[in-house]
């Protein structure tokens, strides 16, 4: 039983651990992807605002640049001489009074391709730096400076143009700064981190391409690839995210794009690691769990065995428990049984004692009642015979002697049967005097008591009524009648008496029987009670006298008993 | 030898007999009545000790258990008197502290009730015979025997009967055979009531010594009479 338990609980610690890891993997996939694609928002925000601040580097640079040159423009047409030279057309003069500004600008910004100055007709009168394109085919549709991008088919570059008038508001020539793209490309790259290269991509599906610095990589994309915004690009194992924005010439074959690529390794590798970390930790808890489960399951299932041990040997206890309960409560059973039974032997044997004491009491008795008829009787006999010895015995005196015979002998039947009343078992409780028992009392032990010279006194202040068995009570009084007579005989009391009362008191039907013998020297007094407590000995005294009258009076007649020393001697008292 | 029973020695006898109850006592007394010369009948243990006072009983027959004094307490204050007087004691009683007692109190014999005429004459046989210190026939220093049973004298070989008075006498006389009898004696036992005069025992003296012979009944001058025996 224990193997196969142990095999079944293997397969249950198996798919439990089974179960366990499956749902732990789950967690921690949906965990990982909460992850994922929180690192993912969390990704395409920080683009979104890349782009965001791209655009804005982009455009502030545009704006500030422009407004810059076509300020330095301005204040350039308006130093000394250089108007007159434009109204002019004196190239020479532009180029003598405006060389010390170049010198100054050139030094401030590394991508100012060249400084140019165009007539009314945009035709290139002098220039510093790079040479520009000799026509400034744009120059009749713009009226006031402007700046933007402009390309022809060799260049693309930004041109702040700001526009020379003479008094009277005519136009007289223009001035324009031509500043490279990479210039926009260093200053993104000096405020946002990012790297870009300006796609030119004209009708002719002809590119251009303006880097920072030359990388190989980005070459490759910019071949092969027609970017779009916002794509993911990945070359050589380095993925970068796309931001393209879409630039306008001066018209709209001249647009162009800017594209910007961010290196988003970090993201990735962000992502890679969370990836990582996340199958680490996974793995970490799957073997920790395992472990754990498993360490738990062998705990449990050493735990099992030494319960089952302890359950099966408790089981076994119990059953043995059981099996010892079982013989244990029928030797019980038996044993109370026993001592139950014991104890109705014992009070059987009390009781028929108690019987045989009173029998023998009563034949005691009955011998009183007996001997003073019989005495008479013998004595007539002897009168009788002598009489008629002696020739002296008349009819008359015959008769007489016949008469007084049968009295005598009327008189002993009689004896006999208020004895035999009385050991007449009563079945039914009835109503009786109080006197009637008394009386009752008189009749059985008066010649006893008599034959003793006791004086027995019966006063019955009131005779009250009670319901119960009153052979039973009667011979309560006999037995507590008996004791006194024996101790008043055994201690040879002068004017032995004894005295029983009948009255209520406090409600209560209560007789009182008290002797002078000189009362009980027994401590504690209601010893007398027990049963076999005798200070008789080898006499008559078996000692369940006082005992049957206790168990008469309260146990079959609900009543009292108690025992006192009065002035005299023993005083019962009894409430019925 | 006589055929005459020795309870006839009671015949002269007077007897006080107590017994409270009265049926029995009624009984009994016309049975003693039978064999003593009087019956005297009281019914309690006092009255017994009243009549004791007046005197002049040979035999006490008493009850043991009567009303005021029982027969016992009765006997012992007898007892205290008259160490000699034959008691029978008829009792309900049968337990040995009663018959103890009655040991300590010399009492000839102890009856329980209820007993049969021959426990009842046994016992006055033997209170006669008690009354007579077992000799039935009294021989005189001069030869001459007298048959208490009989009431009757032998002398050289003619016989005479005793009056009761006589036998009475003498029989008073012959139970005190080492002493003197005084006159008092002899009054108080012979006569309860009466007083009688010297010479009325005198003249009873003077009979007895016609018939017994004169030598048996010595004057003893001033103080009164002796008996000699053999
Ligand atoms: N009136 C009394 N005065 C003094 N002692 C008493 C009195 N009544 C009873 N006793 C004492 O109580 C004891 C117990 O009495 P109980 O009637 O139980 O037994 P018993 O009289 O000895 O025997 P039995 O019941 O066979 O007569 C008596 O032995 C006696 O010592």
């Amino acid at each position: 039983m224990h193997y196969s338990n142990r095999k079944r609980f293997f397969s249950v610690k198996s798919k439990t651990i089974i179960l366990v890891l499956v749902v732990y993997i789950l967690l921690s996939v949906v965990f990982f992807f909460i992850r994922y694609l929180d690192i993912k928002d969390f990704a395409r925000a920080d683009q979104q605002l890349k782009l965001q601040r791209v655009q804005l580097v982009y455009e502030e640079t545009r704006k500030r640049i422009g407004k810059f040159y076509v300020t330095r423009g301005f204040a350039n047409i308006n130093s000394y001489g250089i108007k007159q030279a434009f109204e002019t057309k004196n190239a020479k003069n532009l180029h003598r009074f405006s060389l010390p500004r170049w010198q100054v600008i050139v030094k401030e910004n590394p991508y100012l391709e060249s400084f140019c100055f165009y007539d009314e007709e945009g035709r290139l009168l002098t220039y510093f730096g790079e040479r520009p394109p000799d026509t400034l085919l744009y120059a009749d549709t713009h009226a006031k400076g402007y700046d933007g991008f402009w390309h022809d088919a060799q260049s693309f570059n930004y041109h702040a143009v700001s526009v020379a008038k003479d008094a009277h508001g005519q136009t007289i020539g223009y001035l324009v700064f031509v500043i490279n793209p990479k210039f926009f490309l260093s200053e993104i790259n000096k405020l946002t981190n990012i790297y870009a290269y300006i796609l030119y991509q004209n009708k002719e599906n002809k590119r251009l391409v303006w880097k920072l610095k030359d990388n190989p990589t980005m070459d490759e994309i910019i071949v092969h690839n027609q970017v779009q915004h916002l794509q993911k690009i990945t070359i050589k194992d380095t993925p970068y995210i796309s931001y393209v924005i879409e630039g306008r010439g001066w018209g709209i074959k001249d647009d162009f794009s800017i594209i910007f690529l961010q290196d988003i390794t970090y993201w990735k590798t962000l992502l890679d690691k969370s990836i990582i970390q996340s199958l680490i930790i996974l793995l970490l808890l799957i073997v920790a769990t395992s472990l754990l489960i498993n360490y738990g399951f062998n705990v449990i299932l050493k735990e099992l065995d030494a319960s089952n041990k302890r359950l099966r040997e408790s089981r076994n206890e119990l059953e043995h428990l059981n099996e010892n309960l079982q013989v244990k409560i029928k030797s019980e059973i038996e044993q109370k049984l026993k001592k139950e039974r014991e104890a109705n032997e014992k009070e059987r044997i009390l009781v028929h004692q108690s019987k045989m004491a009173s029998m023998g009491e009563m034949i005691g008795n009955i011998a009183h009642q007996w001997r003073q008829p019989l005495t008479q009787l013998s004595s007539i006999l002897i009168n009788l015979k002598l009489s008629y010895d002696r020739d002296k015995l008349s009819r008359e005196k015959f008769h007489k002697k016949i008469k007084e015979s049968n009295e005598q002998i009327l008189f002993m039947s009689k004896t006999i049967d208020d004895f035999r009343n009385f050991f007449a078992s009563q079945k039914h409780k009835k109503r009786y005097r109080i006197s009637s028992v008394l009386h009752s009392v008189r009749k059985l032990m008066g010649a006893s008591l008599k034959n003793n010279d006791i004086v027995l006194t019966i006063e019955i202040e009131e005779d009250f009524e009670i319901e119960g068995f009153s052979n039973e009570i009667a011979q309560a009084f006999l037995n507590i009648l008996n004791n006194a007579k024996d101790i008043l005989i055994e201690r040879e009391i002068q004017d032995a008496n004894i005295t029983i009362k009948a009255f209520t008191q406090d409600n209560r039907n209560t007789i009182t029987i008290e002797d002078n013998a000189g009362g009980i020297d027994i401590d504690p007094i209601e010893k007398i009670f027990e049963p076999y407590f005798s200070t008789k000995h080898a006499k008559s005294g078996t000692g369940i006298g006082l005992y049957m009258t206790k168990t008469i009076i309260e146990k079959n007649n609900h009543g009292t008993i108690e025992v006192s020393n009065g002035t005299e001697g023993a005083l019962f008292t009894v409430t019925l | 030898m006589s055929s005459y029973s020795p309870i006839e020695i009671l015949s002269n006898k007077k007897v006080l007999y107590a017994e409270d109850e009265e049926g029995i006592r009624e009984n009994i007394t016309e049975v003693l009545e039978m064999f003593f010369g009087q019956v005297v009948a009281v019914g309690d243990g006092r009255e017994a000790l009243d009549e004791m006072t007046l005197g002049n009983y040979d035999v006490l027959i008493f009850d043991i258990c009567m009303p005021h004094l029982d027969g016992l307490e009765a006997i012992k204050a007898i007892r205290e008197e008259d160490k000699k007087i034959p008691i029978i004691i008829l009792s309900a009683h049968t337990e040995k502290a009663y018959l103890w007692r009655a040991v300590e109190l010399k009492i000839t014999k102890y009856l329980t009730k209820p007993y049969d005429e021959e426990a009842l004459l046994g016992a006055l046989e033997l209170v006669a015979l008690e009354l007579v210190d077992n000799h039935v026939d009294v021989l005189f220093s001069n030869g001459c025997i007298y048959h208490t049973d009989e009431k009757t004298v032998h002398r050289e070989g003619r016989m005479q009967q005793l009056s009761n008075n006589e036998s009475r006498l003498l029989e008073f006389l012959i139970q005190r055979e080492e002493q003197a009898v005084t006159f008092e004696q002899i009054y108080d036992y012979m006569w309860e009531f009466e007083q009688p005069s010297k010479e009325a025992i005198k003249s009873i003296i003077k009979e007895l010594r016609r018939k017994i012979g004169t030598e048996c009944i010595k004057n003893i001058y001033g103080i009164g009479y002796r008996i000699a025996l053999q």
